[in-house]
């Protein structure tokens, strides 16, 4: 049986693609030294799985190298997954040879983020847009000019712009001209990278519009990658929060805004600059850089920036005392707390040390027990110069224990608004998880 | 607060070139106060960018700042004279040296959007900051290091004296974006013109950036220019405003007037334009239309091809920019709008909008 004939009819609502325990990981380096020094892999997609249903918009939101782009060209097979599967109308994309998904790619299309370089500057529009046709083989030539100026109208552009070349327009307009040529073969999915991020502000809200029309009017399924929030407040039905590799949160889009529940989630929102004077406020910023794809944090990746690190089982700190053995962990750890050592080489008194971090970090006095032993302990090393041994210390003891590090946390909760599933990766809501 | 540092009357900035004059800045006004934040928003092409590297004198061949006056404390940056026939710089114009060791840098310091190519790949980090201080601060070659590192470690970059010897590409984006700034700030500037500084950056670091921002305005009391086309930057941290479109500044006031008081229909459909990510929004107003060539803007007032209130006489009139609402605290609130003039606005038939998408 072919593969066209094996895709399932699909109606409006209906699982239209099936991703499960997605995958990709890429290897540093593949040159000749490679193989003498072995490469590192860079963990860009791990272990994603999500549905997307006909007719619906799920956005795959995140900042820059949280691996949004690599997973939805795994998904479209335009990058060979790892390990896991994709399923689109049933067909297993995953079990199938390039050949052989070709002629699905008529249902599968995608459009870029720049608008000027994803359009060939030597062809001319109309020609642009019959190109997918020609490639499938639909429709004979005379049809295909007639439904490429149709396809002209319906983006909202003029049918003359047919003879036109790409650089006699706007971004605003290329990016139509994109989508028109997307939805040349009448997929069923479009996925769409960045679509408006290269346009401005104005031009923005022009081309979401017309991609929420054409939505409704076809009922295309999208699925849409972008790092701006607000972008994807306005066009989504559902949202998924990636982070280094791992979707962070998954909901519909209401509850994913009203009531986020991962700490990364909450940080982003916090961070976007709401354009109201009067909603200004103190925000809490998120500390540091996102760590690197190769060798990433074990279990929650979120764990090394997180305010709310959840703290090893064996501490039993209260919540006060807990936080500022935190605030003296990001310290040592970025080294801000240096004391003035006498010179070069020579060491400080460990007394100094101490009373200069209990001044700093414990006003109310040095947390007790296990915690109490490992500071005094880092508060040694640092008297000694020794600020790897520091470093370490606290990062194993402090942080590496808790079952943040210890366990990737997947839950799932029950949702405040909308219908849905709110999926959850972080153990503060292990107790809530269905 | 309230002493003007900076004054730019009627800046005029054109760039001849093959297909013409584009008149890129044309006639642009506005002042910065000791220790505020003023935005220059606008849409690419809106002539933003010139605006500042003309204030600073850093325009090039084709173009050529060809009228108004900027003035620095008592110094004059541009400043022309007609002499009857043609426009001639003033004697008491500063001259490139003097821009070069007084003004650029020690007192009015530019941090550009890309920090890559403003940050030299082959010197190191710490090297390039020192290198600046030295140039900007009396301060001797071990002292600019420590002042150096200090700094660093304002601007949050962490483990700043290991760092110190590491190279740009050692450095993430936002870092670099941190080292432009304590490299600025460590020149103890009096004015930072800031140049979309943070449009190319991730959103928490973005945050990260805006939140320095604040706490060193307040120790330091520097003044910024903040050039940038995100209302929710300007929203954020601006004390006050200036709208441009097209190559001229069509609103400008405090910043809760420009939101909650908008007086041009460019700001206000730039507002509505905005997806928001506080609330969910049944659907946007895009202004329709794109912004059209600085080559030959359109008649009249600029923005009326696109203007949903256009009328009439918007086609022919070119609109006065004045003061056209109170403010609270009595600071200047101007748009350029005929609504706002007694030239038979209100009586005439609008103006049906025609545009090409």
């Amino acid at each position: 049986m072919s593969v066209t004939e094996a895709l399932a009819d699909v109606e409006m609502g209906e699982t239209l693609l099936e991703i499960e325990g997605l995958t990709k990981h890429f290897q540093s380096d593949t040159g000749l030294l490679a193989g003498v020094f072995g490469s590192e892999v860079v963990e860009a997609v791990d272990d994603v799985s999500f549905e997307i249903a006909k007719g619906e918009t799920v956005a795959l939101v995140g900042e820059s190298g949280c691996g949004k782009s690599t997973l939805a060209r795994t998904i479209l097979q335009l990058i060979e997954p790892t390990d896991g599967r994709v399923a689109f109308k049933g067909v297993e994309l995953t079990e199938r040879s390039q050949r052989e998904i070709r002629p699905l790619r008529r249902d599968m299309q995608m459009i870029f983020q720049d608008p000027q370089s994803s359009l060939n500057p030597r062809m001319k529009v109309g020609q642009i847009i019959e190109e997918p046709m020609k490639a499938h083989d639909m429709y004979t030539k005379t049809e295909r000019r007639e439904r490429a100026k149709e396809l002209l109208e319906r983006v909202e552009l003029k049918r003359e712009y047919y003879n036109r070349y790409p650089h006699e327009f706007s971004g605003g307009q290329r990016q139509r001209i994109n989508l028109a040529r997307a939805m040349a073969t009448d997929p069923d999915l479009i996925v769409c990278d960045e679509p408006v991020s290269a346009l401005d502000v104005s031009v923005q809200a022009q081309v979401l519009n017309t991609m929420r029309d054409l939505q409704e009017e076809f009922g295309f399924t999208y699925l849409v990658i972008s790092h701006d929030l607000s972008v994807v407040r306005y066009i989504a039905d559902r949202v998924a929060v990636m982070y280094l590799g791992h979707i962070a949160e998954l909901a519909e889009k209401e509850e994913l805004y009203e009531n986020p529940k991962h700490p990364y989630t909450q940080a982003l929102l916090d961070a976007i600059p709401i354009p109201d004077p009067r909603s200004r406020d103190a925000r809490g910023t998120l500390e540091g850089d996102v760590p690197s794809p190769i060798g990433p944090p074990s279990g929650c990746r979120f764990r090394t920036r997180c305010p709310s690190l959840i703290q090893p089982d064996e501490l039993d700190l209260s919540p006060d005392d807990w936080s500022q053995v935190r605030r003296f962990t990001r310290a040592v750890q970025r080294r801000t707390f240096v004391p003035e050592y006498p010179d070069e080489d020579a060491g400080l008194p460990v007394g100094e040390i101490t009373d200069a971090v209990d001044a700093d970090y414990f006003p109310e006095g040095r947390p007790d027990g296990e915690a109490g032993d490992i500071i005094d302990e880092v508060c040694r090393s640092i008297a000694d110069r020794e600020w790897d041994d520091a470093q370490k210390l606290v990062t194993e003891r402090f942080e590496e224990a808790s079952i943040c590090a210890t366990e990737r946390p997947q839950y799932t909760i029950p949702a405040e608004f909308g219908t849905g599933d709110h999926d959850v990766s972080c153990h503060l809501h292990r107790d809530d998880a269905i | 607060m309230s002493d003007t540092i900076l004054e730019v009357t009627d800046l005029k900035t054109q760039f001849y070139t093959e297909r013409g004059v584009v008149r890129a800045v044309d006639g642009v006004s506005f002042d910065v106060k000791q220790g505020e934040i003023v935005g220059l928003v606008g849409e690419s092409g809106a002539g933003k960018s010139v605006t500042t590297s003309s204030v600073l004198r850093l325009i090039e061949e084709p173009g050529e700042v060809v009228g108004g006056e900027v003035d620095y404390m008592g110094r004059t940056i541009v400043g022309f004279e007609d002499t009857g026939e043609e426009l001639v710089p003033r004697d008491e114009m500063l001259t490139e040296a003097q821009m070069r060791d007084q003004i650029r840098g020690n007192e009015i310091a530019i941090i550009f959007q890309d920090p890559m190519e403003s940050l030299n790949p082959v010197y190191t980090v710490g090297g390039q900051v020192k290198e600046f201080i030295e140039l900007n601060r009396d301060l001797s070659g071990e002292e600019a290091k420590e002042e150096a590192i200090e700094m660093l470690r304002r601007v949050g970059i962490p483990e700043a004296a290991e760092r110190y010897g590491d190279y740009p590409h050692e450095f993430s984006g936002g870092m670099r974006q941190r080292v432009l700034i304590a490299m600025a700030l460590g020149c103890r500037p009096n004015l930072i013109i800031a140049d979309e500084p943070t449009t190319a950056l991730d959103v928490t670091v973005e945050g990260q950036i805006l939140e320095l921002v604040n706490d060193l305005q307040a120790e330091f009391g520097t003044s910024f220019i903040w050039v940038t086309h995100d209302m929710g930057v300007v929203a954020e941290i601006c004390d006050r405003v200036n709208v441009m479109y097209l190559g001229q500044i069509v609103e400008q006031g405090p910043v809760d007037e420009i939101f909650h008081d908008t007086q041009h229909p460019y700001t206000e459909a730039l507002l509505n334009s905005i997806p928001r990510p506080d609330r969910t929004v049944d659907d946007l107003e895009p202004i329709e239309g794109t912004m059209p060539s600085a080559r030959s803007p359109p008649s009249g007032c600029r923005f009326h091809p696109r203007c949903p209130d256009a009328r009439e006489p918007c086609r022919e009139i070119e609109p006065a920019f004045e003061q056209v609402a109170e403010t609270a605290d009595g600071a200047a609130h101007r748009a350029s709008c005929l609504k706002h003039e007694e030239v038979g606005y209100w009586e005439a038939e609008p103006l049906e909008v025609e545009v090409e998408k």
